[in-house]
């Protein structure tokens, strides 16, 4: 079951770097949310009220509910509809995530098997890790290339929140968490981010003419 | 001494949010009062509980609380400097208000990560740091600032987000060896048992992310936006304490995996990023016009040297510590003199300058003192400093290597004291205008700090010299 929420999580990377809308960017995000709690609940060995309460607010309220809902407030209040300025042809998006998939496959297999003796029988017994692996670089690396090529600048907000979604990914992969209480700090510092980014975007609006990446180049030597 | 942390650190939120609500400019600033005698009772309470590990996840240790000392002198004169920048500026109680409470914000985020004993909380404090730093950034509320801002936010929010993969992925490496926590002094025990491989992606992404804070390649560029924009008194606060904060993130990575067979290709990597950066230092300062910038690069260059120092073996984990205990007090006095710098021409750029001894005398002499001090002339300690750190890299590393760097430097050192020597000495031509003239008193603090340097330069204290031996004595040898 885990296994089908990674592939479904997967598609929505596929389906992010091909977006040209806004609002596709949101919906995806918010899909994200929600399927990285299904993962985090099918993967739960141990049923803890606080842990509970922690994944549903770190997954389904806050990356399903609240960032959506305030990147589409931004979104509205701004006028920003769509990523006007796609750098390629949707074909080459495709391939690009394309080799993303490959790459971080690769990494996570080579990572996982015993390099020093090689032993192939590991391979077996990391298995799982490997899928989490790839699936958690591949959003890293989406994030990434969102933010390198995308002009807008809520959409760079999107590509930080694709990478912080492939951190959390990687965070199951370890297998053993963190403090709740680290974990806590963690959770606070990202929502102060999005928070923030989004305080200077609105600030972007009124200073500049269009809110766009373009527009923040001025500073040379 | 949980409590007195807890204390701490609820304190300072509390006159954080106080300070936002406060529209009062007298009243802001007296806020400050509480909170830097809280700082100082906090940091006397951390020398006398030493070495104690608190509640798991802090611990103070020499390393961290030298440059807590350096937050807790600093903050006085950033303080005082703060108040003249918006006295001067005129700016608006309201955001007066908002710089008031990040710099406490700063400070305590600062100190935060210098005491953090579990790597994840570090990532927390650090993370704190990038959030109000911006704020602070942003003070001047126009394009500029809302660039600079935007960009050392953003950079630096992805740039952590690497090191956090970093941290993760010590937590794989330590899953596959049973252990599971992620606290400095047991991973120094647990990291010769981990996987290489995890240990070498780890320290890599750590050391990308952190880069934004320290200073260096790869991560740098935000940083000089962020200085060269922001108020000089948080320019200062950025190149005197938070670049501490980077260099001590990047040192809990070393400390715990210096006892792994990756040490060797962990002082590789130091070495390769210490001399890329001082490469683009010198490519830079060819063409600089602006002197903000122009300081902005001379801390990438320092934070260059202590990043050499360190991957120098254990002569340098003493250099890399004292040369940016001093580097603080000195970049921090100049940083103050050049918002008195900008206030008499009103520009930043260089050709607009000059004459400044015959403008501004005592400024001038903070100005010379100041460039005398980084430039590494004797008596400043940063010659002393700069002459070890050399040493060690004739004995840590191929001939060619100190060679180089050498000449990075002798280069720099040209570059830096044309430019400063112009602003000094050089003619003011008829059409630079002169808008202000400086109170001689408003240079106090820049002097004290001077007076510190050059006063450990003549006098150097066996003690703390000493105690910074002692602070890397648990590395290895």
């Amino acid at each position: 079951m885990t296994n089908l929420f990674i592939i479904l999580y997967c598609m929505t990377l596929i389906y992010l770097i091909n977006a040209g809308r806004v609002l596709s960017y949101i919906y995806s995000l918010a899909i994200q949310g929600i399927l990285l709690f299904a993962i985090v609940l099918s993967e739960l060995k141990e049923m803890h009220l606080i842990n509970l309460t922690f994944i549903l607010l770190e997954t389904l309220i806050f990356k399903g509910i609240i960032v959506p809902y305030y990147l589409y407030y931004l979104m509205k209040k701004n006028n920003i509809f769509y990523e006007r300025e796609p750098d390629q042809l949707n074909f080459y998006s495709l391939f690009k995530i394309a080799i993303i998939f490959i790459i971080s496959f690769f990494f996570g297999y080579e990572l996982h098997i015993n390099f020093e003796t090689g032993n192939a029988y590991r391979l077996q017994q990391h298995t799982h890790e490997i899928i989490y692996f790839t699936a958690s670089l591949s959003s890293i690396l989406t994030g990434l290339l969102i933010i390198m090529r995308r002009k807008k600048i809520i959409t760079h907000i999107v590509g930080y929140l694709v990478l912080e979604n492939g951190l959390f990914m990687l965070s199951l992969a370890m297998g053993t968490e963190l403090p709740i209480i680290i974990n806590m700090g963690i959770l606070f510092d990202i929502l102060t981010t999005v928070f923030l980014l989004g305080v200077f975007l609105n600030r972007a609006k009124g200073i500049f003419k269009a809110i766009e990446i373009r527009n923040l180049t001025e500073l040379k030597d | 001494m949980l409590e007195i942390v807890i204390i701490y650190f609820v304190l300072s939120f509390i006159i954080m949010c106080v300070m936002v609500f406060v529209r009062h400019t007298l009243a802001g600033y007296l806020l400050y009062v509480p909170f830097v005698l809280l700082h100082w009772y906090f940091n006397y309470q951390c020398f006398i509980h030493e070495g104690t590990l608190i509640g798991q996840y802090l611990r103070f240790d020499k390393v961290g609380l030298i440059f807590m000392t350096v937050i807790s002198i600093l903050i006085v004169p950033t303080v005082i400097h703060t108040a003249l920048y918006s006295i001067n500026r005129r700016s608006k109680k309201r955001i007066i208000a908002i710089h008031n409470a990040s710099m406490v914000g700063l400070v305590a985020s600062m100190t935060g990560v210098l005491i953090s004993e579990h790597l994840g909380l570090l990532w927390c404090f650090l993370e704190a740091t990038t959030i109000v730093a911006s704020i602070l950034i942003y003070h001047d509320r126009n394009s500029h600032s809302l660039e600079a801002a935007w960009k050392y936010f953003f950079v630096s929010s992805i740039g952590l987000a690497l090191a956090y993969a970093g941290i993760l992925l010590l937590g794989i490496a330590a899953q596959e060896t049973n252990e599971t926590g992620l606290y400095i002094t047991e991973l120094q025990k647990t990291t010769p048992h981990m996987s290489p491989m995890w240990l070498k992606s780890c320290f890599l992404f750590a050391i990308i992310g952190i880069s934004v804070k320290l200073g260096v390649v790869p991560l740098f560029t935000v940083d000089i936006d962020a200085k060269d924009i922001a108020p000089s008194p948080v320019g200062a606060m950025l190149s005197g304490g938070l670049m501490n904060v980077g260099f001590v993130s990047i040192f809990r990575f070393y400390e715990s995996f210096v006892f792994t067979s990756i040490k060797p290709w962990m002082d590789k990597i130091l070495i390769i990023i210490g001399i890329a950066s001082l490469i683009f230092v010198v490519i830079y300062l060819f063409k600089i016009k602006n002197f903000k910038r122009l300081l902005a690069y001379s801390s990438v260059e320092h934070a260059a040297i202590a990043i050499i120092a360190l991957s120098c073996g254990h002569a340098g984990y003493f250099v890399a510590v004292l040369h940016l205990v001093f580097h603080s007090l000195i970049k921090s006095a100049i940083f103050f003199q050049i918002g008195q710098l900008y206030r008499v021409y009103l520009t930043k750029n260089l050709d607009f300058t000059g004459a400044y001894f015959k403008l501004n005398p005592a400024g001038a002499l903070v100005l010379f003192l100041g460039f005398v001090s980084i430039l590494g002339i004797p008596p400043s300690v940063l010659f002393l400093t700069e002459y070890y750190t050399l040493k060690s890299l004739f004995i840590s590393w191929h001939w060619v290597v100190p060679v180089g760097i050498i000449v990075l430097l002798v280069y720099i050192f040209a570059l830096l004291s044309k430019d400063f020597f112009h602003i000094l000495f050089a003619p003011l031509r008829s059409n630079i205008p002169v808008f202000e003239i400086i109170k001689p008193y408003e240079s106090i603090t820049q002097y004290i700090l001077l007076c510190i340097v050059f006063w450990v330069g003549l006098h150097p204290n066996i003690e703390l010299v000493e105690y910074i031996k002692m602070s890397v004595a648990h590395l290895p040898k």
